[in-house]
Formats: structure tokens, C-alpha cells, sequence
């Protein structure tokens, strides 16, 4: 389980979050959602320790990782445009982090991710040579071989065509399941937040606007920033696919 | 970006000690013995420089001739440039002009003048060829040639990068737009290179000034600034404090020009995308820009002809019957091996070190967040600002009396200073376009900030690493100005030797030495390039 | 898998370079122990003096470094005994103003059965004699009449064909002021002077064996310059003549002398010394033909016509003297 405890940031005189207080439960993808510049990347970002933050605390499994160093965290991120490293191939880049741990994974376990994710005829490939879902796969094989205890995702369909989206959608739904690996996912695209996760947070200017689950979300959102950005969002997308299908499938 | 690691800082200090002592320090000293009289502090001695008329007359002979050059080097620049980029051209040619004006990089400055004495001269073989003693050679028509030939590569890779980012589009749109020859020619590529054709042309000046093989070889009676610190130096009657005055002087230019350069920076253009456009078609364009860039490389080549036939002739230009005595005879000498070697071992000691220091600073400053890590930028401004003699002098100054006189290591020290600026950058411009995160990521993976320098960036930068390399290793095998004051017996180099046979006019020698030099370079380049190119290909 | 293999080639080139590095390292750590030998001699007495030393067997113990006349006067007033040199060859009334200034010499501790007298500090190597010279095809070219005098190459009609050596430089053109001040006086030497600068234009050369090339090399028709050189290029089959002027044929002897270090290379540096005066004088003497020593005799080809000596002693003041009127005649 992972506490969020009063979390606080600000760059100079900005405030970018205010006193943010969470729990994750293990197993769980959580999506934090908002629009640009609302701090959730900035929150993912001090769970994984690379910001540092003014006021607060972070607890993981009743150990408190608040002045831990990111390295020793055991958290592992896939960052939105992947920074693979071109002067390796595919399974190079999988085996990055090995060298460093040799004893955390066995030979048979690197197959079974790299099975997992599809990945066998790509291995040999340059990653110039990789389309997009197949770098995200690379990337999301190369974090998890290192066995993180959270997996840390930003933006992780962004940068991907409309298609290859709804497979990598269940293909990180498996792989929380399959793992029992506790997820953060950024997100600015609610309909991605609310089909992916099982608890989505929804950030506004540094605050946690709402935390729950799609369907609290959807039946009761709990202020006018929920409403009018979020649902208001997904109700006119709603309309623009029925009136391209017409009312009967409704 | 990473937090601040140890390990920046175990690199970060040395480097900033080493531009302290290197640097900062040996122009600190210049400045002090400037002022320096027998009785105390003064300006007298630049009094007793500015009141001289020899002096005076070579500072102005300078600005003049470098001004012409850098006028006629920016024009001839500029139109081998467009040929390559806006003419439909024979694709060969163009090839042949990207290479061979390169040619001239290969060889020291000081072999110019006596390729252009042996090829203009009342017996050369262009002079023979046409029957007719052109123009005297001596003196300012032969520095004009010798320094226009020096400055054509340089501006020429200036201003052919910046046509790359010209847009040409808007030749398209300018030409649907009724625009006539001269508005479309002005607005199209004119103005958009402005910045670029001002930076030519002080970069050809700023290499005309500062450069000693030239006149060294070819100034006769006109006497420029650089041949005259060398006599202060180094003549009868050496005048320490007044050398110092005019390496001040000489610095002067140097450090305005710099400026300059930075401010026309600011008027370059850029463009967010370009993409590649064929060109109009126009056959009167394509021939006549065809015959001109022809022309202006086989002038430029056919000076450097005679270099390589003359060393295989009996005796040039009376007996012009084939021989390989002077070949063997000049390998024989054990001299000539010797300086050869050293001349090796400092081009690739300084290429070796050169590279790492120059790589180091550019990750301080691209890739860290660490206090101070500008000061690189700055460095690398100054070197770019300070002329190789002007540092070897500063260097003879600071360490006449210290243990590093006379020791290849302080040739090597002067080299890696003398020529940060270009590796530097390049090693800048490489690294920062990429992924800002690797490090992180590398982090993340279990690397130490170290592990993913060593196996990420610098792999990711070979192609970089290569091209700093042959850059280091190419530009200390031909330099003089740098090291004219700081070679000694024991650690002569082939430009030197080149300077001593001079005094005796073995031009056989001379010239042998020079394409001794010459395919070094060219192998060392070909090696790089080759290595590069596979490089590219994997990415 | 390539990219594996470039990476073994990077590293490995890395390597390389780092070898030889570190070899050449240790090799000039040898090189560092080698004793230097300043000259102001030209090529001829430069081999001449290596062969010597070669035979006795001082091969690679040594490294001979070739200056200008002005350029090593330059470095022996302004360092004194801190020069990087063990031994020096020089202009004799060079080492006399060095010795003066800085007491930098060690007197030499052999003897030579010298003609003339000398300091104990220095032994004469060789004697430059100055001539004229001409090139006998441009000659005829420009339909030239032969000179005698070195007046003759102050007329008119060799603008643009003569080159000099230049006494700022270069201790020849010593020879050629001196010729000119015994014969013509300051005054009058002046005018010849300045009608000679104005016809020699870009061709005064700061080497002495500069007007010799330029004539070789047809560049001019006749300069001023070393008498043996003139008659070796003669010899050699090259269109060249020499020409005793009859103002005079001027020498200068340059001697040998041992730079006072206080460290066990002085005792080598001596030994080597002796061997140039001993073994090198032979081959010497077929160069500069000019005795300096009891025994020695030259070819009849070899005597200057005209063989005189300045009337005042020679010393880098009168030197100075000398530059002084070169430069005022320009």
C-alpha cells in the first residue's frame, strides 16, 4: 500500500500541489488525471523521486520512502517518449538494467516478458527500426524486468495510433493482474483514465479534485471542475458516436 | 536532468583547473609583461609599439590584406556553395567540389606559400605553362593567394551548412509570385544568409590575421603583424616586453571579430522545417555556375599540383627527368623520422585527450545541472578568441622557467586549448538533442550517472567522438602558429622542420614533408569517415 | 550484432591510440636525455659535423637544431646559459658578445694548432667567403652583360633580377656591407647600396643561401651570396659562374663553443666538440675551402681572387653599425 501524506510543492512562489493525500492498495491501477500544468506529473515524479517536495510524506508498505534516493526506491517509470537508447537493439535494451542486477530475474523469466509483450520477432531490430506500440512494449519489458514495485507510467498512449491504444490498454491491465503490480498511469485524456484504472484521481490546480472509482466518478462527480471538464468531455463524445450510429445502438 | 552527482564535480574541477592554468592564467601573464618595464609598471611599452613605423605599417598591411581576402574568400564561398545547392549541376561535380575544397585542411599554411612559389614563380609550372610571368609573387599577391586558399574551406563549410537550412520553398513561392531574378535571388537567399556571409567573412579575416606559415613562406618585404611578433620574438635583438604588446594587439582584432560573429549569429534565420525541393530547372544557371566552380577548384588544386610532381623530378624545373633520389634521401635522414614521430605522437596525444576534455565539458554543460557549468561556454568562447601564437607566447611567458619547457607535453596542453571551440560544440550540438531523460532512465536501470555516460551517451555520440577526433588529430598535424614559439630541438615537429628547411630552401624536402603530412591526414580522415559512416548506418 | 563489433573496433582504436601514446611517451623520455647541438651552419657544415660525430659513434646521442644567424644570436643574448643547447656553432664575434654578457662558455679543455689566434672559449669550425654569382641562361635570356663588380648589379638594367642576403638576418649579407663600405666609404657605399636594395626588390632573402637558390632556381640572374656554394653549383652541371667582385672577398669564420651547464653532459659536450674540430674539418674544408688549421691546404679554384679583411675588428656593435646603414639606405 502506498500513502501520499500532505504533499506539497512549489517552484518559487507557484504552487504547483497543495497538500495532496492519498492511498493506493496494492494490485490497483490508479490513473491520475487533469489538464495540463494541474501538477499531476509533477506528483508522479516525487513518487518516483525525481522531484523532491516541499511538505510531506511518502509511505510504501508502512516504510517511510520520503528521503529515500530514487535509485532505491524499487520504483520504475516508462516516461511518455520512452528513452530507449538507439545504440542498443530491442533486447539490449531489455537487459539494460541486468547488467547492473544480474540476480533479480532468471534467463526463463526475461522470456516469458518478452513472450508476454509479443516481442520475440523484434528483438534484433534497431529501435529506429520499431513502430510506435512496439517501442512502448520494449520500454514497458526493459521497466519490468527489473521487478519495480510500483510501475510508473506517463502518458502511455499518447504518443500512439488510435488502433494499437485499446491493445496496449489491456495489455497494461494484464500485466497489473498477471504481476499484482500497483500502476500509476498519467493521463490529460479522461476516456483512457476512465476504461483503464480502477481508481482514477482527478487533479485541478495542485488539488485533488476527486478520488475514486470510474463509476463514482461518472454517477457522482463531486464538484463543477469534475463535471464540467471531465463528464461534459465524455458526454459530447458520447453524442458525436451516436449520431454517427445512429440512436438504436444505444 | 540528474541531481548533482560526485562524479561531475571529480570532472568538473579538473577541467576548470585545467583552462585555470592553461588559459586564464598564461593570458593573465601576457597582459602583466605588457605593462612590464625595467622600472616598474607603464604603458611605455606600447608607447614605444605604437610610435613605431614598421609596426604600425604591418598592423595596417594586416587589416588591409585580411579585409580583401575575406572579401574575395567570402564571395568564391558563396558561389561554390549555391552551385552545390541550387543548380542542378552534374552530380560528380558537385561531389569533386565537396571534396577536394576540403584539400587544403590537410596540409600546414606554410606549405602554401612555396606551392604558390613554385607554381607562379619566374620558373613555376603555371608560369611555364602559360608562357609568362603572371603577377610578382612576392609580397602581397602571393599572401593574397596563399591566405584565400587558407580561409576557402572554413567559409565554405560555413556557408554550405547554412544552405542546407534555407528553405527553398520559398524560391518556389517567390517565383509564383512574379518575383524578377534579382528581388527573388535577394530575398530568397541573400537576406536569409546574411548572418552567415558576415560570419565568413570575419572568419576569414580573423584566419588571415593570426596566420604565420603564409607570410612566413611568402611575405617577401610585406611584412603582416604575425611575421613581425615572430621577429620581435625570435631576432636579433628578442624584446620581450614589446612581443607581449603586439600579441595584445594581435588580440584586439580577434576579440572584436568574435563579437561580431555573435551578433550576427543573432541575424540568421531559422527556419522550423525545410524539406528537400528539386530545383528549377535553368540550363544556362546549371553551365554557367558548372564552369565557374570548376574553375575556382582546379586554380585552387593546380597550386598544390607541383607539390607532388616537383619532390619526383631530378631538378625542378631544369631536369625533368623522373627520380626517387630525393624520396629516399629524405626518409634516409634519421631527422626526418624523428620529427615525423613526434609530430605523430603529438597530433594523437593531443586528439586523445583533446577529445576527452572537450567531450567531458560539453556533457558538464548539456547534461548536468552542476553550479557553474556554463563556465564552459565561456571557454570555449575564449578559445575560440584567443590566435594560436598569441597562446603559444602566453605559454612561453608562463612556463619558460618551469620543468614543462621544452617537453611535448606542453605542445600537446597548447593544441587541446588552441582548438577546444569546434570539437566542443560539436560535442554540444551532438548532445543535446538527446532524450533529456537517459540519464534518469539509465538511473533508474541500476547505472551509476558514470555507467550511463559510458553506455549511453557516448556510444549514442561515436559518430561525434570521431569527427572531434580527426578535427584534433588533422589541425595539430599542420599548425604552427601555436607551437612556433614552444618547439625546441628535442621536440620539433614536421610544420617546424618545414620552417628550418626553409632557411635553407629545400623545397624538395619541403614539399616532401608536406605530402608526408598531407596523407596522414588523409588517411586518418578517410579512416574516421569511414567509421562514422557505419556508424550512421546503424542508427 | 554490428554494432557490437564497432564498439570492439571504437575500443579497440581507443587502445591503440593510447599505446602508442604511452609508448612514444617512454621513447621521448630517451629522446630527453639527448645533448643539443645549436648551428647556425648551413646544410654542408650541418652534415658535415653529423658525419663526424656519427663515425665516432655519438649516433643518436645527440640532435643537431639548424637557426638562423639572428635567431640564435637572439637566443644566446636573451637566455644566456639557460639555453637548450650543450654546444653551440656560431658567427665567432657572436660568441665573443654572448661570452661577454653572460660568461656562458666553458673554456675548452683540447687543443688545436689554429692559424690565427682565438679565445680559449671557442675554436673556429669553418669560413664563409662572399662572392657574386650569376645564372648564365638568364643571363643570355635577358641579354645581360657579365658583372664584375658588385657596383655592376646596382645598374639599371638588373631591376628586378638580383637577390641579397639580408644583414638583419643573415650573416652573408655582412660580407656583401662590408664590401661595399671598404670600397665606396659610407657615403657613396650608401648610394650603390640603396640603387642594389631597389633592384633586388623582393628578392632580399633572410637566409644567406637565399640569392644562391633564387638564381638556381632562375628566379633572378645573379645575387650575392657564399663563394663555395656558387662554385659547387658550377660543379654540379647547373648554368651557373661566379664572379670575384672587385671590391673584395670578404670572410667570416664561425667557431664551436661548449655552454657552460655545470652537469655531467659539459664533459660529453666537450668530447664532442674536439670530434667536429678533429674529424669534421676534412669534409668541412671541401665546403668551405679556406684554412683555418696548421696543414690544411685548399684547390686553386677555391682562392678568392680578391681576399680581404674589414679593417676594424669585428663585434656585434660594429655589427649593429652595419645594420643601422643597411636600414637607413633602404
Amino acid at each position: 500500500m502506498l500513502q501520499l501524506q500532505n504533499i506539497s510543492k512549489q517552484y518559487d512562489l507557484k504552487v504547483v500541489l497543495d497538500d495532496i493525500n492519498l492511498e493506493i492498495q496494492t494490485g490497483e491501477i490508479v490513473s491520475l488525471l487533469g489538464p495540463s500544468g494541474s501538477g499531476k506529473t509533477t506528483l508522479l515524479n516525487i513518487i518516483l523521486g525525481l522531484t523532491t517536495m516541499n511538505r510531506g510524506k511518502i509511505i510504501f508498505n508502512d516504510v517511510d520512502l520520503t528521503n529515500v534516493p530514487m535509485k532505491r526506491r524499487g520504483f520504475n517509470i516508462v516516461f511518455q517518449d520512452y528513452a530507449l537508447f538507439p545504440n542498443l537493439n530491442a533486447y539490449d535494451n531489455i537487459v539494460y538494467g541486468l547488467r547492473n542486477k544480474k540476480e533479480v530475474v532468471s534467463e526463463k523469466e526475461i522470456q516469458d516478458y518478452i513472450e508476454f509483450l509479443g516481442l520475440k520477432p523484434h528483438l534484433a531490430k534497431k529501435i529506429g527500426e520499431l513502430s510506435g506500440g512496439q517501442k512502448q512494449r520494449v520500454a514497458l519489458a526493459r521497466t519490468l524486468v527489473t521487478k519495480p514495485k510500483i510501475l510508473l507510467l506517463d502518458e502511455p498512449l499518447s504518443a500512439l495510433d488510435g488502433v494499437i491504444k485499446e491493445s496496449i490498454k489491456q495489455r497494461i491491465q494484464l500485466i497489473a493482474k498477471e504481476f499484482k503490480l500497483t500502476t500509476i498511469i498519467v493521463t490529460h485524456d479522461p476516456e483512457e483514465a476512465l476504461t483503464l484504472s480502477d481508481k482514477i484521481v482527478i487533479i485541478n490546480e495542485g488539488t485533488i479534485a476527486q478520488f475514486g472509482t470510474p463509476h463514482e466518478i461518472i454517477n457522482q462527480p463531486s464538484n463543477h471542475f469534475v463535471e464540467e471538464f471531465i463528464l461534459k468531455q465524455l458526454h459530447i463524445k458520447r453524442q458525436n458516436i451516436y449520431n454517427l450510429f445512429g440512436d438504436n445502438y444505444a | 536532468m540528474p541531481d548533482v552527482k560526485p562524479a561531475m564535480r571529480i570532472i568538473y574541477i579538473p577541467i576548470l583547473l585545467f583552462f585555470t592554468a592553461f588559459l586564464v592564467v598564461p593570458l593573465g601573464i601576457l597582459f602583466v609583461r605588457s605593462f612590464e618595464t625595467s622600472d616598474g609598471f607603464s604603458l611605455s611599452n606600447y608607447l614605444s609599439v605604437l610610435s613605431n613605423a614598421e609596426l604600425m605599417a604591418s598592423i595596417g598591411n594586416s587589416i588591409k590584406i585580411s579585409s580583401l581576402t575575406a572579401v574575395i574568400t567570402t564571395f568564391l564561398a558563396f558561389v561554390l556553395a549555391y552551385a552545390l545547392n541550387c543548380t542542378n549541376i552534374y552530380k560528380p561535380l558537385k561531389a569533386a567540389i565537396k571534396t577536394g575544397i576540403l584539400i587544403p585542411m590537410l596540409l600546414p599554411t606554410i606549405t602554401y606559400g612555396f606551392a604558390i612559389i613554385y607554381s607562379f614563380g619566374n620558373q613555376g609550372l603555371l608560369t611555364k605553362i602559360t608562357g609568362e610571368n603572371l603577377f610578382g609573387i612576392y609580397g602581397f599577391n602571393g599572401l593574397l593567394i596563399g591566405y584565400v586558399i587558407y580561409t576557402l574551406p572554413a567559409a565554405f563549410l560555413l556557408i554550405n551548412n547554412s544552405f542546407k537550412y534555407i528553405d527553398k520553398k520559398f524560391m518556389i513561392v517567390s517565383n509564383l509570385m512574379g518575383d524578377g531574378v534579382i528581388r527573388s535571388f535577394k530575398n530568397t537567399i541573400v537576406r536569409p544568409l546574411l548572418g552567415t556571409l558576415g560570419g565568413a567573412f570575419v572568419l576569414a579575416f580573423i584566419l588571415s590575421f593570426t596566420d604565420f606559415g603564409i607570410p612566413a613562406s611568402i611575405g617577401g618585404t610585406y611584412t603582416v603583424v604575425a611575421t613581425q611578433l615572430y621577429q620581435v620574438m625570435l631576432g636579433s635583438i628578442p624584446d620581450f616586453n614589446n612581443g607581449a604588446v603586439i600579441a595584445v594587439l594581435m588580440l584586439l582584432p580577434a576579440v572584436f571579430g568574435v563579437l561580431l560573429l555573435n551578433y550576427l549569429e543573432k541575424l540568421n534565420f531559422h527556419y522550423d522545417k525545410f524539406t528537400a525541393i528539386g530545383m528549377m530547372q535553368h540550363r544556362g544557371r546549371d553551365v554557367s555556375f558548372g564552369i565557374v566552380s570548376t574553375v575556382i577548384l582546379i586554380g585552387m588544386l593546380s597550386i598544390f599540383a607541383v607539390m607532388f610532381i616537383a619532390p619526383f623530378l631530378h631538378s625542378f624545373p631544369y631536369d625533368l627527368t623522373f627520380t626517387l633520389t630525393h624520396i629516399i634521401d629524405t626518409f634516409q635522414s634519421s631527422d626526418v623520422r624523428t620529427v615525423y614521430q613526434n609530430s605523430l605522437f603529438i597530433a594523437l596525444s593531443t586528439a586523445v585527450l583533446g577529445t576527452l576534455i572537450a567531450f567531458c565539458s560539453a556533457v558538464l554543460n548539456v547534461r548536468t545541472a552542476i553550479k557553474g557549468r556554463t563556465s564552459t561556454d565561456i571557454i570555449s568562447m575564449m578559445t575560440n578568441t584567443v590566435p594560436g601564437m598569441v597562446l603559444g607566447l602566453s605559454y612561453l611567458f608562463l612556463f619558460n622557467g618551469s620543468s614543462l619547457k621544452g617537453t611535448f607535453t606542453i605542445i600537446v596542453l597548447c593544441n587541446i586549448v588552441h582548438y577546444f571551440t569546434t570539437p566542443y560544440l560539436m560535442a554540444k550540438n551532438s548532445l543535446s538533442k538527446m532524450n533529456p531523460i537517459w540519464e534518469t532512465t539509465g538511473e533508474l536501470l541500476g547505472d551509476s550517472w558514470m555507467k550511463t555516460v559510458y553506455r549511453v551517451l557516448l556510444p549514442n555520440s561515436a559518430s561525434t567522438v570521431i569527427e572531434m577526433f580527426s578535427y584534433y588529430f588533422i589541425n595539430s598535424m599542420v599548425t604552427i602558429s601555436g607551437i612556433i614559439f614552444l618547439v625546441t630541438a628535442q621536440t620539433s615537429v614536421v610544420a617546424s622542420k618545414i620552417k628550418e628547411l626553409q632557411h635553407f630552401a629545400k623545397f624538395n624536402e619541403i614539399f616532401i614533408l608536406s605530402i608526408l603530412i598531407f596523407l596522414t591526414n588523409l588517411v586518418v580522415k578517410l579512416l574516421c569517415d569511414h567509421f562514422q559512416k557505419r556508424k550512421f548506418n546503424h542508427l | 550484432m554490428n554494432v557490437k563489433k564497432l564498439k570492439v573496433t571504437l575500443l579497440s582504436l581507443v587502445a591503440l591510440s593510447l599505446l602508442v601514446v604511452l609508448t612514444a611517451c617512454s621513447s621521448s623520455k630517451a629522446a630527453g636525455e639527448k645533448l643539443v647541438i645549436y648551428t647556425n651552419g648551413d646544410e654542408a657544415a650541418s652534415e658535415a659535423m653529423k658525419s663526424a660525430l656519427n663515425e665516432a659513434g655519438y649516433e643518436g646521442k645527440y640532435v643537431l637544431q639548424s637557426l638562423g644567424t639572428s635567431e640564435l644570436g637572439g637566443k644566446l643574448l636573451a637566455e644566456g646559459n639557460q639555453i637548450e643547447a650543450d654546444i653551440v656553432t656560431m658567427s665567432s664575434y657572436f660568441i665573443e658578445s654572448a661570452q661577454q654578457q653572460h660568461n656562458m662558455f666553458n673554456d675548452l679543455t683540447f687543443t688545436t694548432n689554429a692559424l690565427e689566434e682565438h679565445p680559449p672559449y671557442y675554436t673556429p669550425v669553418l669560413a664563409n667567403t662572399g662572392s657574386i654569382f650569376v645564372n648564365t641562361e638568364v643571363l643570355k635570356q635577358k641579354g645581360l652583360p657579365m658583372p664584375t663588380s658588385i657596383k655592376d648589379l646596382a645598374e639599371p638594367e638588373f631591376e628586378g633580377l638580383v637577390s641579397i642576403p639580408n644583414i638583419m638576418d643573415s650573416s652573408t649579407g655582412w660580407l656583401l656591407v662590408q664590401a661595399i663600405i671598404s670600397e665606396y666609404g659610407e657615403e657613396e657605399g650608401k648610394t650603390v647600396l640603396r640603387e642594389l636594395l631597389a633592384n633586388s626588390g623582393p628578392h632580399v632573402e633572410s637566409s644567406g643561401s637565399g640569392p644562391i637558390k633564387k638564381v638556381q632556381a632562375g628566379e633572378v640572374a645573379a645575387g650575392f651570396g657564399l663563394r663555395y656554394q656558387a662554385v659547387m653549383a658550377k660543379e654540379s652541371g647547373l648554368p651557373i659562374e661566379f664572379v670575384d667582385p672587385i671590391e673584395g672577398n670578404f670572410s667570416l669564420t664561425e667557431s664551436v663553443a661548449v655552454v657552460n651547464k655545470d652537469d655531467a653532459t659539459t664533459t660529453l659536450a666537450m668530447e664532442m666538440a674536439e670530434v667536429i674540430i678533429r674529424d669534421a674539418r676534412k669534409e668541412l674544408l671541401t665546403h668551405y675551402p679556406v684554412a683555418l688549421y696548421e696543414g690544411e691546404t685548399v684547390a686553386d679554384m677555391n682562392k678568392p681572387a680578391y681576399s680581404m679583411e674589414f679593417e676594424q675588428p669585428l663585434t656585434v656593435e660594429l655589427l649593429e653599425q652595419h645594420q643601422e646603414f643597411f636600414k637607413s639606405a633602404k
